[in-house]
């Protein structure tokens, strides 16, 4: 008898895992669509032949490796309204601009900005 | 007892099985009932009756917005859907296969008139920067405000820096061409924008700059060419346009021509402004080094007292 109420057990138990696992993908597929996301991007290039007019607003005027990197972070809190933002890009270049931004939809907010343009 | 116990922990797993199932399978047909019972709200208030069509796999997927502005409901100001597409009944009471439109529509082919379509946005939008939308020249002009702007995407392209000078070349295809003249603005590097010196909401100033003129536009960021200065060279006063081409040119320093011959254009004869210059003789000073500004550096403005009574020279 005990056999046959453990196995009852484990059946409840799976079905409870399949069903909120069902119930949380279905959840995550719309918070996918509905909430905001953060993205952090980053890679390398390189620039053959060495030229200033390209080169003119972005510092890429040398042959060599250059990394890329940007990030776009974004939360809300959805009981509040508040938005909290980091926006860099560039980061790895004489271009670089970092933006960071607090806000309270509707009722206040601040940001702080670094933003460099090189000129050649 | 024990028995007793045993039987009443199965029939409760039993019972706790069902209830679970139950509740899987309501939710499961959920998803596909399309009866007139009410449908939670996903993004925005009251959007249930929208959402339970239009869900991620709509062919016109709607719920991008709740990752924008519009889609922060605890901003007791942020829209419903029909707030701007209006209430919309036959499109949601139809029984056809394919609903009649929405009552405003926004996309391609649009029956609702331009300036319904504007007014729906101004309803918000209105004042501060879009306080001369009206009697603007994209208003005048037929222009819609989704003509730039995209409302149900994370990334409204006119709204990035990297991406707005796009969107507003689409039209103003001239400036495209122009900015990737040789001498430009760093505007192919999203450092400066369309919108830093227009507003395309309208403004007082000419070409809908930010300001209320040229001048005053570009000394926002040019400020050490405002002055005050003792000796003031005219035109540099009038309009910084009479000699710059700010979206780009093929001389150095956005200069519509090059030295002498822009210079050329008003300081005529009667002196050595007037002639051309030369390779050798009294002239050659006029080739040296191809420019007027190699002597007249000032030329913005001067306070230098190497000008007194003699206004014109613009030396430092």
């Amino acid at each position: 008898m005990k056999t046959h109420i453990f196995s009852q057990a484990k059946i409840g138990a799976v079905l409870l895992i399949m069903a909120n696992s069902v119930l949380a993908e279905q959840d995550h597929s719309i918070q996918q669509f509905t909430k905001p996301q953060s993205t952090v991007n980053f890679g390398a290039g390189y620039l053959f032949n060495e030229n200033t007019r390209f080169g003119q607003y972005s510092g890429l005027r040398d042959q060599g490796a250059y990394g890329i990197f940007n990030v776009d972070i974004s939360r809300r809190n959805d009981d509040t309204g508040t938005w909290f933002k980091v926006i860099g890009r560039n980061l790895d270049y004489q271009n670089r601009d970092i933006r960071l931004e607090h806000s309270r939809q509707g009722n206040q907010g601040y940001f702080f900005e670094f933003n460099q343009t090189p000129q050649y | 007892m024990l028995n007793n116990l045993e039987k009443l922990i199965s029939m409760m797993l039993r019972l706790l099985i069902l209830v679970f199932l139950l509740g899987f399978m309501q939710n499961a047909m959920a998803q596909e009932d399309d009866s007139d019972e009410e449908w939670p709200d996903i993004v925005l208030r009251d959007d249930g009756k929208c959402t339970k069509c239009h869900d991620e796999s709509s062919g016109n997927p709607v719920l991008f917005i709740g990752k924008t502005k519009h889609g922060t409901v605890a901003d007791g100001r942020t829209p419903t859907c029909t707030s701007c597409h209006g209430e919309s009944d036959e499109h949601m009471d139809g029984d056809q296969a394919i609903p009649p439109k929405p009552s405003r529509t926004f996309g391609k082919n649009p029956r609702t008139s331009i300036l319904d379509r504007n007014q729906v946005c101004l309803n918000c939008h209105q004042g501060g920067k879009r306080m001369h939308w009206i009697g603007s020249a994209h208003a005048n002009r037929d222009t819609v405000c989704t003509a730039c702007h995209e409302i149900h995407t994370v990334l409204d392209k006119v709204r990035d820096k990297n991406t707005q000078s796009n969107v507003c070349f689409t039209c103003h295809k001239e400036q495209r061409a122009q900015i990737n003249r040789p001498s430009r603005h760093p505007i192919r590097e999203g450092k400066v924008v369309c919108s830093d010196c227009h507003n395309p909401h309208g403004s007082a100033g000419p070409s809908m700059t930010v300001r209320d003129s040229v001048n005053e536009t570009c000394l926002t960021c040019h400020m050490e060419k405002r002055g005050p200065f003792i000796y003031n060279h005219p035109p540099v006063q009038e309009n910084c346009a009479i000699c710059h081409n700010p979206h780009g040119t093929t001389a150095p320093n956005l200069l519509k021509v090059r030295a002498p011959f822009l210079c050329q254009e008003c300081h005529e004869p009667n002196a050595h402004q007037g002639s051309l210059g030369t390779i050798t003789g009294a002239y050659a000073r006029n080739t040296i080094a191809r420019g007027c500004m190699n002597c007249h550096t000032n030329i913005h403005g001067s306070n230098n007292p190497e000008n007194v009574r003699n206004d014109r020279l613009f030396q430092r």
